[in-house]
């Protein structure tokens, strides 16, 4: 009997939702961090005595398929210019969709962490018992920072002025897959759920020292949520992110992400000016 | 004549021996405040502090360049194993660059902000999508100094199976 994973026994149980804390000055930076989320997942391989389960491994992938990150700056007047970053656009980030692993775990792996001691995937022995019952557990906290000032040097407006954050959106959209990986390197994509962080603000600071003694924050609650969907059977179909799934990815979501904010669009301007934000 | 020549010889061996013992004696007294003389791995003290994450640094030994990066190892069962983290000796949260270097003065004493458990964001708030809290596990700072010839082990502790209260 060929070793196969019994139908139906793909489980995922969500341990703690995850909520988005009020964006937060954190040094020289306004920082949007939240929960955790958690979840266990088990799925059970079925074989003959004598059958070896060594290189089946149950584990979690997860793939992030919306970023949107962009923040406004404003100077103290009208003529000390504005300023908005975009960073979730190309050039600045040239895809949306990626394949979110940590760091040190290698993206062409798919698992979020192949790293045993994580406790992300579980693989079968040479020696294993069937029914053999393999366990996981996923974590995630998705985070991030801007800078609480940034300088304006657009030409117009002489010397360069300091510009003070006064408006940011960040959405991180992910979709989490319980998956089983045969040793020959087949992927079965068994369960997934989708979710989500976002924060939206708006901020004045305080005053307009450099940086300032701190800012008043005050958040957009549409716009700030965390969300998770319901658990969906099967291989995932999701046209935006599946090409994630079926070729081997170089560059994790940290890593895009980390490039992204290395080098954001950026434009200046001299005056205060309405950037349309769905621009890159 | 012959005694005459061998009290000069005595007085010149003992001149070259005062000579050799004092500058022995220099030698020994400023090693440990000149930056080319070479640490060994016990002038740089990795102290663990309360709660498990927190540590200092204090360096016995001459001025030393330390990397920015401190490894964090985990203990597998005897083996220990780097995990990948952006754990750095910085004593606030600010943006620099994690391959810079730290200078140590002898003497000094240094206290980062605590390794709060995650993989990303080890100390404050970073640009993170995939991001792992790493215990329980028991585990060790490694600091090394900036030209990675020595590394500076701290001794084991326990991280607990939730993030330590005063993290960031």
């Amino acid at each position: 009997m060929a070793i196969s994973i019994k139908p139906g026994s793909a489980k995922i149980t969500l341990t703690a939702r995850p909520r988005v804390n009020r964006p937060a000055v954190s040094g020289t930076s306004m920082s949007y961090t939240g929960t955790p989320i958690k979840a266990t997942g088990e799925v059970t391989i079925l074989g003959a005595p004598g059958d070896s389960a060594a290189g089946w491994t149950v584990g979690f992938v997860q793939v992030q398929w919306i970023e949107t990150n962009w923040c406004f700056y404003r100077g103290q007047t009208h003529n000390d210019g504005s300023i908005f970053i975009q960073r979730a656009r190309p050039p600045a980030r040239p895809n949306q969709a990626c394949c979110d692993c940590v760091n040190g775990s290698p993206p062409s792996k798919l698992f979020y962490s192949t790293i045993p001691a994580h406790g992300e995937i579980a693989t079968g022995t040479a020696a294993a018992v069937f029914p053999l019952k393999l366990t996981v557990s996923h974590f995630d906290q998705p985070s991030d920072a801007v800078n609480l000032v940034e300088m304006n040097a657009h030409p117009a407006s002489g010397a360069a002025k300091p510009n003070f954050l006064a408006e940011s959106q960040m959405e991180f959209h992910f979709c989490t897959i319980l998956s089983v990986r045969e040793p020959g390197g087949m992927f079965h994509h068994l369960l997934s759920f989708y979710w989500n962080v976002l924060w939206e603000a708006t901020f004045q600071p305080t005053n307009f020292t450099n940086p300032p003694a701190g800012f008043r924050i005050n958040v957009v609650r549409a716009g700030s949520t965390a969300n998770v969907g319901h658990v969906i059977q099967g291989t995932p179909t999701d046209r935006r992110f599946t090409g994630i799934l079926n070729t081997r990815q170089v560059q994790s979501c940290n890593q895009v992400a980390s490039a992204e904010i290395t080098g954001p669009n950026r434009h200046e301007a001299a005056t205060w000016k309405n950037f349309d934000v769905r621009k890159a | 004549m012959e005694e005459l020549r061998r009290t000069q010889g005595m007085k010149a061996l003992a001149f070259a021996f005062l000579v050799a013992l004092v500058a022995l004696s220099v030698a020994s007294l400023h090693p440990q405040h000149s930056p080319k003389s070479l640490p060994d791995e016990a002038s740089v003290l990795v102290r663990n502090l309360s709660p498990p994450g927190a540590f200092e640094v204090e360096n016995r030994g001459p001025d030393i360049e330390l990397a920015r990066t401190v490894t964090i190892q985990r203990d597998l069962k005897g083996e220990w194993s780097d995990e990948s983290t952006d754990l750095a000796l910085v004593e606030k949260c600010e943006k620099s660059p994690l391959n810079g270097r730290v200078l140590l003065p002898h003497g000094a004493t240094l206290r980062p902000l605590l390794w709060n458990g995650m993989s990303c964001g080890s100390q404050c708030a970073a640009t993170c999508r995939a991001n792992l809290y790493l215990g329980p596990g028991r585990f060790r700072f490694v600091v090394s100094s900036y030209d990675g010839k020595h590394n500076f082990t701290g001794p084991t502790f326990e991280m607990p199976s939730r993030r330590p209260r005063g993290s960031q």
